[in-house]
């Protein structure tokens, strides 16, 4: 069967303009739109039980055990020590930093 | 029996800004059953600016959800920081997930459209106001949380490359 299939094909290779492809029915169509409906219909149905879920579930929970002060203490005190240590190093003698500054101020001497 | 309608956008030309005009479209539930465009694009810069100060204080003034179940979209010229409703200056860039073939639904389908109106209900009876706050604060909460992880991050490769 396969093979008078792809014979038949080859048969009408060059001719393929000519041939017009059986032009699906309305019924069928009209099942294709049906079917779009019942898909979109379940997929909404699914985003408004996730945000039913976000807001009487997730959010409480969230607000609860928030993180938030936890985090920003410990990148606040993690930034305050980064920054006592760029200081320290841009006020050393031979600094690179300190270094361009001489030089610039130096020009205007 | 009436067949339900699909959550599709409901849009809404708008051709002026008077105030009468525009509180024709304006309930509390607008956005209960489907995502509503207001369509500014045919009004003048100033007037689309006014119907946008009329439209946000409606439900800023009333604390009423524009957000939930469905959103409440724009459709204008004027930039997207003059309101804090969403504004959209092309209608593609609304949620393509709502633009679906509008036609009549069968009983199937109603029978599942009722359901998700329970949902609906639900949603609009889970309040609302407190959810905006709420997810408000934990939008702020991690607008600091990446600002300060960006200037640690900072200070962070400044040292690698001097040290």
């Amino acid at each position: 069967m396969m093979k008078k299939n792809k014979s038949d094909r080859e048969d009408l290779k060059g001719f393929e303009d000519f041939i017009e492809e059986p032009k699906s029915s309305s019924l069928e169509n009209k099942k294709e739109v049906s079917f779009e409906h019942l898909t979109f219909l379940e997929n909404d149905a699914k985003r408004l039980q996730r945000l039913k879920k976000i807001h009487r579930d997730k959010l409480p929970l969230m607000k609860k055990n928030s993180q938030h002060e936890l985090l920003t203490e410990k990148q606040k005190s993690e930034i305050s020590v980064l920054k006592e240590m760029l200081f320290q190093t841009f006020s050393q003698e031979n600094s690179g930093i300190r270094q361009n500054l001489i030089q610039l101020f130096d020009v205007f001497r | 029996m009436k067949l339900m309608s699909l959550p599709t956008y409901q849009i809404i030309q708008l051709k002026n800004s008077s105030t009468e005009e525009i509180e024709k479209y304006l309930t509390p539930d607008m956005n209960l059953r489907n995502p509503v465009v207001f369509d500014l694009k045919q009004m003048r810069p100033e007037d689309q600016l006014e119907a946008v100060g009329i439209i946000q204080n409606f439900f800023y003034s009333q604390n009423i959800p524009h957000q939930f179940p469905y959103g409440v979209y724009l459709l204008s010229h004027l930039d997207k920081t003059v309101a804090r409703l969403m504004i959209v200056s092309q209608s593609e860039e609304l949620p393509s997930f709502f633009n679906t073939r509008k036609s009549k639904i069968n009983m199937k389908e109603s029978h599942l459209a009722d359901k998700n109106k329970i949902l609906q209900q639900d949603i609009m009876n889970s309040g609302l106001q407190k959810v905006e706050e709420d997810l408000q604060l934990f939008n702020q909460q991690h607008r600091d949380i990446f600002n300060l992880e960006k200037e640690r991050k900072f200070y962070h490769q400044i040292l690698k490359e001097i040290l």
